[in-house]
């Protein structure tokens, strides 16, 4: 009862705190967003086409007949303007060129580079999509004439008619931005778990209540239990919040959610138990946050938090010694491919370096101020 | 049996001997006082009894429990209220006394029950609910005292308790201790402040330097220096300095407000040395009084030194 209490209030506290919230939930997701949108053209993924609509400046309604035909086989809406009109679009940046048909045939008259830039919409894809359409058009249009000609009755079927089959997969090969970024940021945050852990030690010692609980029946062993569970509790907590607005609101893929979770909980307690031995080794929690806020930046950036680690080179070398680039890359391979290779490092990796910080805080823990290891404790 | 023995405590810390020897006992339901100047090693001893650090040799019984091989049942027993303020600022005054009731393995019921009574004893129910960290000085300084005594302690242990805080607070705590004490807690108090053992405590030990100097009650203090003696002359003119301090049988002179007080030997002769050293200075004496000495003059006494700098 008295390790159930002493954990209700520790997590009475910690929620209470703003920057529990502002901090270990808050943070992440906007990073979540900024850095997913920022880096958009991450990884694969799939794109939106605008809906397209194109100006076409023709007199000969023939030609423009065949143009719709065409227009209407690839999902193109044509809009049959005058010559001012098309060119007040294009003033308007409501269109990045027309189509004029003439007596000569299709001619795309494309706006400058600087205006294309300048555009709302998706500029080179648009600008690719018509510059295509109207060549497509040409070649149609020269292929029916031969056709015509010498009655090639097989060669008059539209090109679009062709036997061409149209795979749609929602399965990605590789994560998008906000895939990249729902997973990294995720690590990141719990990472910094280690902070947090360090400061609900600290606040013992800043407020002298540590050696109020030391002169209770409560053992050292249990406190130091509860005090480490407490943040290793809280920090899942947050963790589970970030994952569950991360995929229902920004659309990440965790995979399987709840394995996911799970191999979260060996970093969780390997940042706990980083802090945890930071504050009981330099004993200040200034000298503590400045440690560790050298320590979790170089973690991260080995882990690929802020950019994807490349495959080879000085920094793909250095990166196998943060359990952060294990964990992100395990967690995106069993993902997207299935592998378990590098998850199982991570889950070592992780449980090891917590196993080996909890021991070593726990000996300080207990041999502060004449308390000898071993004794009653 | 004792609610509390202490016997021949050693600690020291690298190669600083900061308890020497250190023995005492207390008897059921009395307030014992540690007395003693800063660096005495008071706080040493409060933390070897509570528990919070080890010793190096002795032995440390409570209630018949011996600290060693018996420290939850020791512990159980126990309730600190620390010098410095141990409390949570985030926490309301409530969720303060709870959880530290808590920890002595109070719950449901029981632990609010509890609860209630501490907060009503120490004054603190209207504001229970608010966050300790709105409270001012002197109400910290009783929501401290009432997290050390939630649980119904047999041995209440205050550790310095009144400094710096204000006179009022001061005396609402002292009186508090006072109504513990009529309700049958044992206290062991520390102090520096020789008014404040002189008020509250049955039985002072005195300590200096990590050593117990002596211990009894006033009287029995007041009987190791039988020999000495304070004299309090007013006089209706300047004394010079150093005038007095040569006489043979004089160990400290001081001036307060127009009067002398002079600390020396309790005999006939002194005060007639006293007497003709002033008349011959042509220093009237309008009153003398003898006074009975005072903690301060024992500590004075058996140290050589005063017990506040």
């Amino acid at each position: 009862m008295r390790i159930l209490h002493f954990l209700k209030k520790e997590l009475l506290q910690a929620i209470r705190a703003p920057e529990s919230i502002l901090l270990m939930v808050l943070f992440p997701l906007a990073l979540t967003w900024l850095m997913g949108n920022a880096f958009s053209s991450l990884g694969s993924h799939t794109v939106e086409l605008p809906e397209l609509s194109f100006p076409v400046v023709a007199e000969e309604s023939e030609r423009l007949g065949m143009m719709e035909q065409l227009a209407t086989e690839v999902s193109i809406d044509l809009e049959l303007v005058t010559q001012e009109e098309a060119l007040e679009k294009v003033k308007n940046r409501e269109a990045l060129g027309y189509i004029e048909l003439d007596d000569k045939g299709a001619i795309y008259h494309r706006v400058d580079k600087a205006i294309r830039q300048s555009a709302e919409m998706n500029p080179y894809l648009t600008d690719t999509v018509l510059f295509l359409f109207t060549k497509i058009y040409m070649q149609q249009e020269a292929v029916f004439m031969e056709a015509a000609q010498g009655l090639h009755l097989d060669l008059l079927q539209s090109p679009m008619e062709a036997d061409v089959t149209l795979l749609e997969t929602e399965e990605r090969s590789a994560p998008g931005s906000f895939d990249h970024y729902g997973v990294t940021m995720l690590t990141l945050i719990l990472m910094y778990g280690s902070l947090q852990s360090m400061g609900m030690m600290a606040q013992e010692y800043q407020y002298h209540t540590l050696s109020r609980i030391k002169r209770s029946p409560l053992s050292i062993s249990s406190l130091f239990f509860v005090k480490s569970t407490g943040a290793v509790l809280l920090t899942m907590m947050q963790g589970a919040v970030v994952m569950v607005v991360n995929h229902y609101v920004f659309g990440v893929n965790y995979g399987n959610s709840v394995m996911t979770f799970l191999y979260l909980v060996p970093h969780i307690l390997f940042a706990v138990s980083l802090g945890i031995f930071a504050i009981l080794v330099t004993k200040k929690e200034g000298t503590s946050v400045a440690l560790l806020n050298i320590v979790i930046p170089i973690l991260l950036v080995l882990g690929g938090a802020y950019s994807p680690i490349p495959d080879t080179g000085f920094l793909a070398v250095i990166s196998r010694f943060s359990p952060v680039y294990w964990l992100n890359q395990g967690i995106f391979d069993m993902v997207y491919q299935g592998s378990s290779a590098r998850i199982q490092v991570s889950l070592l990796f992780n449980f090891a370096l917590a196993a080996i910080l909890f021991f070593a805080s726990y000996i300080l823990f207990v041999r502060e101020k004449g308390e000898r290891f071993g004794s009653y404790h | 049996m004792k609610p509390l023995e202490v016997k021949n405590i050693v600690k020291s810390y690298d190669k600083t001997l900061a308890l020497s020897d250190v023995s005492f006992s207390m008897n059921e339901g009395e307030i014992y006082g540690l007395l003693g100047p800063n660096g005495a090693g008071k706080s040493t001893m409060i933390n070897i009894i509570s528990g919070l650090i080890t010793k190096d040799a002795g032995q440390v019984l409570i209630q018949g429990h011996d600290l060693d091989k018996e420290m939850r049942t020791a512990k159980s027993l126990l309730g600190v209220v620390p010098q410095e303020l141990a409390i949570y600022p985030d926490l309301s005054g409530r969720a303060n006394v709870s959880f530290f009731g808590s920890l002595y393995g109070l719950s449901g019921n029981e632990l609010k029950k509890s609860v209630e009574e501490v907060l009503e004893f120490v004054g603190l129910t209207d504001r229970a609910k608010d966050l300790a960290k709105t409270y001012s000085g002197g109400m910290k300084r009783r929501l401290n005292m009432a997290c050390g005594m939630v649980h119904r302690p047999k041995l209440l242990i205050l550790d310095e308790p009144t400094v710096g805080i204000d006179p009022q607070s001061r005396k609402h705590i002292m009186d508090a201790l006072v109504k513990l004490h009529d309700e049958g807690m044992n206290i062991l108090y520390t102090t520096h402040y020789m008014e404040e053992a002189q008020a509250l405590c049955k039985r002072i030990a005195i300590m200096d330097q990590g050593q117990m100097i002596a211990q009894g009650t006033l009287s029995d203090l007041r009987g190791l220096l039988n020999e000495k003696r304070n004299i309090v002359l007013s006089v209706d003119s300047p004394v010079k300095a150093g005038l007095l301090e040569e006489i043979e049988g004089v160990y400290d002179v001081s001036f307060s407000n127009g009067s002398v007080l002079i600390k020396g030997d309790d005999s006939t002769e002194l005060i007639k040395r006293l007497i003709d050293t002033l008349n011959r200075e042509n220093i009237d004496i309008r009153d003398m009084r003898i006074e009975e000495i005072n903690l301060e003059d024992i500590f004075l006494g058996l140290t050589g030194r005063k017990l506040r700098d």
